[in-house]
């Protein structure tokens, strides 16, 4: 290539030079852009690197096959269970006694719908748990059966006080519309280690989410990164039923023409690996179908799974469900799963209701999820994150309300490599801003892309005249929550 | 952090770190020289040089009382190699007695120094390994010197430690390398440990407390614990002990005497050059092209400058890297030169040739001579000068060719002469049945019907340039044309139906952009003018419509404008987001440029300051998109409008923050492309001659300073759309980078061609249907799309044969329709909105969501072009295949293929709808024939015409039967309910969609 190191432009990171270096001194490690011949990307960072694994020498055909990472992982998955509208952090996790003990002050306060209420308690009740004596609400009573197993972020922040900026910015880094999502990024790095399943799937709910489809986009890194919906019931992924009056062997006998004819044609054209490419993409299509439908076939699940998950009561049957398909998916080997909360926790008025009925519906799944993976031993390849787009205000709005507050909330991580029972950062005394240990949206991505084994800043793809990185030209690996 | 990846980055800081280490050309082991004189002798205890080893001895080279010589327990695991003493493996380098020299010097001062040139194995062992100890086992110890993986660590037993001379003093993690280090501790009577690598001071540490505790009877060891338990890797130059405490000065002093002798520089080097060499004919273009990177303005990698005399003098982080008239030992040389295999600079490019490093070694040698004032503070200026895009347009004379029969157009002539020069010989021209297929599809993106295919052929026969002629001519007429070629500039405008955002509301009126734009195409609109209405119609032509549309361009990014009542940051960050999408899109689109990065800061690569962005911008901050209405009628569209005839105020932000005002700004262009008339001449003059009272005239002068070829920017705008036109016909650009222009972008592959075909273009009008009826006419277009690669070009760059391209979704989608004869060719008009399975419908909150109920009708099989993009909601079918998202200016697709797309080839209802659609076409153009063969036959022979312009080779034809027999018959055998009639339309709809999943479906031959 003409342009052998076309690096972006960052020029107001710090550590471009180690950055630029490491490049250079670890190209052996570097082969981690893909190099897929049948996008016809550019991908110039592939080109550059030395470093390839084995399903790049001659024809990749598949941009999903699985990659060599930076580092050695100790994540293989990753499990988002993304709580959308934002919960409050004060009432789930992180309790104020001077948010208490000023309940109904006035202060001078800046919010995203204006008009502004007094200081406002949390109407739950709060009880420490497991050995490290971790506060949660008395909502979340199964969930806090875990918390020794949680590292806490108490001390996000980010830019936008929309949720729809809000959720792309946490999704993709940016909060505008167009990059690639967290779950785009890992596949793009790692590929994806069940070839019939998609690598990143994303668990949807039923009324949509805000920001749509942007939110698990591949931006401008190849189309074959993007999140796939996949639904629980009926067609788990788009077109994965045949069309109607055509049966299983109708298809075969299809393909098998489609295969001989394509042969025929390529006879003429040997040397273009795209051809061969596309034939065996009608193959793996076939085969998705299968897999993917299998996937949601939950009839071999033992009673005892069921209950683990509430997947036989009303309020927990959908996202037990859920849980319970992320739990396949990644012991299938699937990369990247984001399972999105039902509803909203978007909580402008009524916050006591509105948190109450969002736990009820998680709190038994997600009991379940983390049990059943630790039984499984899948807690020792899989990364569980807990969160949403940003939190909450400390003050009132409406009818016991709270507006939404990017400049201090939470996540909590579990799994592979991170140190249980550890908490890190802090909001102000009472839950307003990020103060002790800032964490940013970038930081968060680094740590995820870290413990898959890969570099944040050795992640790049380049598009429109520089390169581009999940992490911009920030990020910091939260290093005190990792084991 | 794990273990693993912290070794490793600190690694790489290390390298960064040592990159540009300081080095002095003088050598330790000429001692003959003279050079040992200069490292510091009072005090000096022990000394070992390991200029020579035998018999298991490492001899004491002090010259002070007694020597304390080493014996080597395992000589095998050492080598000696090139003058350095390189431990392999573990060994115990040890006194055979207790080292009482060193000791009771250093008790009757309670100072002592220890110094090593060293290079470690890695930055993985630990223990501390110990690199030079007085002690007995792990746990007793006067004094150690020692690696814990990424840090030394100086254990010093003291009244005031334990027996083992915990608390250690270390340095920081990341100060051990791989590379050559001097290593210096040394404590002084105060108590004060200090550590040094390569003459730096980087630790001080107070400490107290006397060294009477010292036990006299330990034995000196390196490489290891003289217990052997604690081994320390890598090799060993120099190993001094001073019964005192050395000052920095002297610290510095003994670091440039120098590292040990090693290697004959000069021998390793090519000789220098024997000419006098000239710093910037022949220094500073090396300069240029290879360090300036990373080593000039403010990128200083290892604090290094090669743009600036006196900064390159001062050297970097760790000291000079010149050594004075001495070539062969500067380490600048040595980097260049490759000589350490560590680090080569420049590190993963091609590097300096023989020749270079001649000059350089001879440059130095001759006094490194740097002339007052040509200094080059900024080469993005200076390369931005001599940046082929950002010339003028300058004459290029059509090559000689030997071949010259072969080349139809004067574009032939250009890539045949680059063929001749590597000795490739060109394809054979494509049948005339390939050929009307691909310029169908290149031109109109709809494939030729049987007639037209055998009507060309016949004429073809003729006269085949003429039946060309004729086709092309048809094509560029036909308002297909348009919906295809425009199809490819909407991509750039990143045009679609709605707002994006949350609420994601539909755009009713942002087809009339859409419009414009394929109305352009088909009245081949100069393309100067396609710009100028497109930045500014409204400003030249207030009451044409078209005009008035054409500033769509500016509005057709996503963009949702906030409520008043949302807070002020929120709404700022969204204005701010909505007029950098214009500009970024005016900079890619328009000139290759990429703008957007100098929101933050001037450009990285190109010499465009923060200034100009802000500049450019400020003209787009005195409007808005808005409905604005069409002449005397109640219709609107979608478009920018100034807000009154007053420009607003506008500031240049610190690094993008619109809270931070730097300082105001007016009208202003990019600067490396705005020669001898100024932005306010333009705008004297877009305000004099618009007709256009309420706006501010400042798009308009953007506008002509962009499509001014003698003063603006028009050499490279028409460049970039020539080269868009090049790629959209091939494939691929002459310069692959479509939207980066500068400095770092692609070279393109046939300069001269492009220069020409600019140059061409701009004589002509900028018409592009001209251009274009050049390129499909052209011998190179017309080539056959196999033939065997050579060696020489395996890519396919020099076109030596025709691109097999896989058709868009759009095509793709088009064709579908249109051979199975249900193509809607209404041109025009509002969008149309096609079922999209409720699955696919995932947002919430939409202020216009999406139908989930629509009724497939013809209103609905209109060109793909029509179909409404819906930004959160896109069309799947051609999501799938690379259809952009149109949230940023688009330049080139992707090409994937992936499993999806067979998965809508196979299921998606549109596709088997559409295919048995062609199987009813097929069906009833057999009716006529009774026999069922005969008819089968009909059938595959017609859908082989229709869908791949040919006839079925016998091959096929025996297959393709075969299988509408089986269908047949398995669905005979399944379905016993239906039909005759039916059965046959499914086997044969089946059929019909295996045609669509081809390979020769999808790929313009």
């Amino acid at each position: 290539m003409p342009n052998s190191h076309r690096a972006h432009c960052g020029r107001y990171e710090s550590m471009l030079s180690r950055r630029r270096w490491l490049q250079r001194a670890g190209g052996g490690l570097g082969g981690l852009a893909l190099g897929h011949l049948l996008s016809n990307s550019q991908s110039h960072g592939s080109e550059k690197q030395p470093g390839r694994s084995g399903a790049e020498d001659g024809v990749n055909l598949n941009p999903l096959s699985p990659r060599v990472s930076h580092f050695p992982a100790k994540v293989k998955s990753i499990i988002w269970l993304f709580m959308e509208g934002a919960p409050s952090s004060v009432d789930m996790f992180d309790p104020k006694p001077e948010l208490t003990k000023r309940d109904g002050q006035r202060i001078s306060i800046d919010v995203f719908n204006g008009s502004p209420g007094p200081l406002m308690k949390s109407p739950f009740q709060f009880q420490q748990y497991g050995e490290s004596g971790a506060w949660v609400c008395d909502r979340y009573a199964n969930v806090a059966k875990h918390v020794d197993d949680f590292a806490f972020i108490k001390s996000l922040h980010s830019d936008s006080n929309d949720h729809v900026p809000a959720l792309y910015q946490i999704n993709t880094g940016i909060a505008r519309p167009g990059f690639p999502a967290a779950g785009a990024w890992v596949t793009y790095g790692l590929g994806s280690e069940n070839q019939n399943l998609p690598g990143f799937v994303v668990l949807g709910n039923n009324q949509g989410i805000k920001g749509g489809p942007l939110n698990w986009h591949a931006g401008f890194l190849p189309a074959a990164h993007q999140g796939t919906l996949f639904r629980a019931e009926g067609s788990p992924i788009l077109n994965l039923v045949r069309p109607a009056k055509v049966e299983q062997r109708d298809q075969r006998n299809q393909l098998d023409l489609l295969g001989r004819l394509n042969e025929l044609h390529r006879e003429m054209h040997p040397d273009e690996s795209e051809l061969l490419g596309r034939i065996q993409s009608f193959e793996l299509a076939y085969r998705m179908q299968s897999e993917a439908a299998s996937q949601i076939d939950f009839s071999q699940e033992t009673q005892q799974t069921r209950d683990m998950y509430g997947l036989d009561q009303q309020e927990t049957k959908s996202y037990g469900s859920k849980c319970l398909l992320a739990r396949r998916l990644v012991e299938s080997g699937v990369r990247f799963v984001q399972v999105y909360s039902d509803g909203e926790w978007d909580a402008h008025s009524d916050l006591a209701g509105n948190h109450t009925g969002h736990c009820r519906a998680t709190d038994i799944p997600i009991d379940g999820l983390l049990t059943d993976l630790k039984q499984r031993g899948l807690m020792e390849s899989t990364l569980v994150i807990w969160g949403g787009e940003f939190g909450r205000m400390p003050v009132s709005q409406g009818n016991g309300g709270r507006d939404h507050n990017p400049q201090g909330f939470m996540a909590w991580m579990a799994g592979a490599g991170i140190k249980g029972g550890t908490s890190f950062g802090e909001t102000d005394e009472i839950g307003y801003k990020a103060v002790v240990d800032p964490v940013t949206v970038h930081d968060l991505h680094a740590t995820m892309l870290h413990l898959l084994g890969m570099d944040h800043e050795r992640l790049t793809y380049f598009h429109n005249g520089r390169e581009y990185r999940l992490t911009d030209v920030a990020g910091n690996v939260l290093t005190p929550l990792l084991s | 952090m794990t273990s693993m990846l912290r070794i490793f980055l600190i690694a790489c800081c290390l390298l960064a770190i040592h990159g540009m280490q300081a080095f002095t050309g003088m050598v330790w082991g000429q001692s003959e020289s003279g050079n040992a004189e200069s490292r510091v002798q009072d005090s000096l205890v022990s000394l070992y040089t390991f200029e020579q080893f035998e018999n298991g001895v490492v001899l004491d080279r002090s010259g002070v009382g007694e020597p304390l010589n080493l014996r080597v327990d395992k000589p095998q695991n050492v080598q000696f190699r090139d003058g350095r003493f390189v431990v392999q493996a573990s060994v115990i380098i040890a006194s055979d007695g207790p080292a009482k020299k060193i000791i009771s010097a250093i008790k009757s001062t309670h100072e002592l120094t220890i110094e090593a040139w060293l290079k470690p194995l890695d930055n993985r062992q630990t223990g501390p390994a110990r690199i030079v100890s007085i002690s007995a086992d792990p746990s007793q110890r006067n004094v150690t010197l020692g690696q814990d993986k990424q840090h030394f660590d100086l254990r010093l037993r003291t009244e005031s430690t334990d027996g083992n001379g915990q608390p250690s003093t270390g340095t920081l993690d990341g100060t051990v390398n791989t590379l050559l280090t001097h290593v210096v501790c040394t404590r002084s009577i105060s108590g004060e440990t200090r550590f040094y690598i390569d003459g730096r001071l980087l630790v001080t540490k107070a400490g107290s407390g006397s060294l009477n505790n010292w036990d006299d009877g330990f034995r000196l060891s390196l490489a290891n614990e003289v217990s052997g338990d604690r081994p320390w890797l890598g090799e060993l130059s120099l190993v001094a002990i001073y019964g005192r405490s050395l000052t920095s000065d002297e610290v510095l002093q003994n670091f440039h005497a120098g590292k040990p002798a090693t290697k004959d520089y000069a021998k390793l080097l090519p000789a220098a050059a024997e000419h006098e060499v000239d710093f910037v004919r022949h220094i500073q273009p090396l300069f240029q092209k290879h360090c300036f990177e990373c080593h000039s303005a403010d990128s200083e990698d290892g604090g290094v400058n090669l743009g600036i005399r006196q900064r390159a003098m001062q050297g970097g982080d760790h000291g000079p890297i010149f050594v004075a008239n001495d070539g062969a030992n500067s380490r600048l040389v040595h980097l260049a030169a490759g000589l350490d295999k560590d680090l080569v600079m420049p590190p993963d490019s091609e590097g300096l040739s023989d020749e270079d490093i001649a000059l350089l070694r001879a440059w130095i040698d001759q006094g490194a001579k740097w002339p007052e004032g040509v200094d080059i503070a900024d080469p993005r200026e200076e390369q931005a000068k001599t940046h082929w895009a950002f010339q003028p347009l300058h004459a290029v004379e059509v090559p000689v060719v030997h071949n010259a029969g072969w080349c139809k157009t004067d574009i032939d002539a250009f890539l045949l002469a680059r063929l001749e020069q590597e000795g490739i010989a060109p394809q054979s021209s494509a049948s005339a049945r390939q050929l009307i297929r691909r310029i169908s599809l290149d031109l109109v993106g709809l494939p030729p019907t049987p007639e037209e295919v055998t009507a060309f052929c016949e004429s073809a026969d003729q006269d085949v340039s003429a039946a060309i002629d004729s086709l092309v001519d048809r094509l560029l007429d036909s308002r297909q044309y348009g919906e295809r070629w425009g199809r490819h500039w909407l991509d750039v405008a990143r045009y679609a139906d709605s707002d994006g955002q949350e609420s994601d509301r539909d755009r009713n009126t942002a087809y009339r952009y859409r419009d414009f734009v394929i109305r352009a195409f088909n009245e081949d609109m100069p393309y100067d003018e396609f710009v100028r209405w497109q930045l500014a119609g409204d400003e030249y032509e207030p009451n044409n419509p078209q005009a008035v549309s054409a500033t769509g361009f500016l509005a057709a990014g996503p963009f949702a404008a906030l409520p008043d009542r949302l807070m002020e940051d929120e709404r700022l960050r969204n204005r701010f987001n909505e007029l950098d999408d214009m500009l970024s899109t005016v900079g890619t689109g328009l000139l290759g440029l990429t703008l957007g990065c100098v929101r933050c800061h001037d450009h990285k690569y190109d010499a465009i300051p923060a200034r100009d962005y802000y500049s450019l911008l400020s003209a787009f901050q005195s409007g808005q998109r808005e409905e604005v209405p069409l002449g005397n009628t109640q219709e609107t569209v979608l478009a920018y409008r100034d807000f009154g005839p007053t420009p607003q105020p506008a500031w240049l932000f610190q690094r993008g923050n619109y809270y931070d005002r730097d300082q105001p700004v007016t009208l202003g262009f990019v600067s490396i492309l705005t020669n001898g008339k100024s932005p306010q001449a333009y705008w004297a003059e877009a305000h004099e001659q618009s007709p256009l009272q309420n706006s501010t005239h400042q798009r308009r002068a953007i506008a002509e300073w962009m499509t001014d070829c003698e003063h603006g920017a028009g050499a490279l705008l028409a460049r970039v759309i020539v080269n868009r036109l090049w790629q959209h016909h091939f494939g691929e650009g002459l310069v692959r980078t479509v939207g980066d222009f500068g400095v770092r972008s692609d070279a393109p592959t046939h300069p001269e061609l492009l220069e020409w075909l600019a140059n061409d273009f701009v004589a002509h009008g900028w018409q592009m249907k001209r251009l274009q009826r050049m390129i499909v006419t052209s011998a190179v277009f017309q080539q056959q799309s196999r033939g065997a690669a050579p060696n020489t070009d395996p890519e396919n760059r020099l076109l030596w044969k025709m691109p097999l391209q896989r058709v868009e979704g759009e095509v793709l989608r088009d064709c579908m329709l249109a051979v199975s004869g249900t193509l809607n060719l209404e041109s025009y008009g509002p969008a149309v909105k096609p079922p999209i399975a409720s699955e696919a419908i995932v947002a919430r909150n939409l202020t216009d969501s999406y139908p989930n109920d629509i009724q497939d009708d013809s209103s609905l099989r209109r060109r793909s072009v029509y179909l409404f993009h819906k930004r959160v909601v896109p069309y799947p079918f051609l999501q799938a295949f690379d259809k952009p998202d149109a949230q940023q200016s688009c330049s080139r697709r992707d090409r994937t293929t992936v499993a999806p797309q067979a998965l809508a080839l196979m299921n998606d209802p549109f596709a088997r709808m559409v295919a048995t659609e062609f199987a009813g076409r097929l069906i009833a153009g057999s009716s006529l024939e009774k026999d069922e063969a005969t008819r089968r036959s009909i059938w595959i022979e017609q859908g082989y015409q229709w869908a791949l312009s040919r006839e079925p080779k016998e091959a096929e034809r025996t297959a393709a039967e075969k299988f509408i027999e089986s269908q047949m018959a398995q669905r005979s055998a399944r379905e016993s309910d239906s039909s005759a009639a039916e059965i046959q339309l499914q086997a044969v709809a089946d059929f019909c969609q295996v045609l669509f999943s081809l390979n020769e479906f999808v790929y313009i031959d």
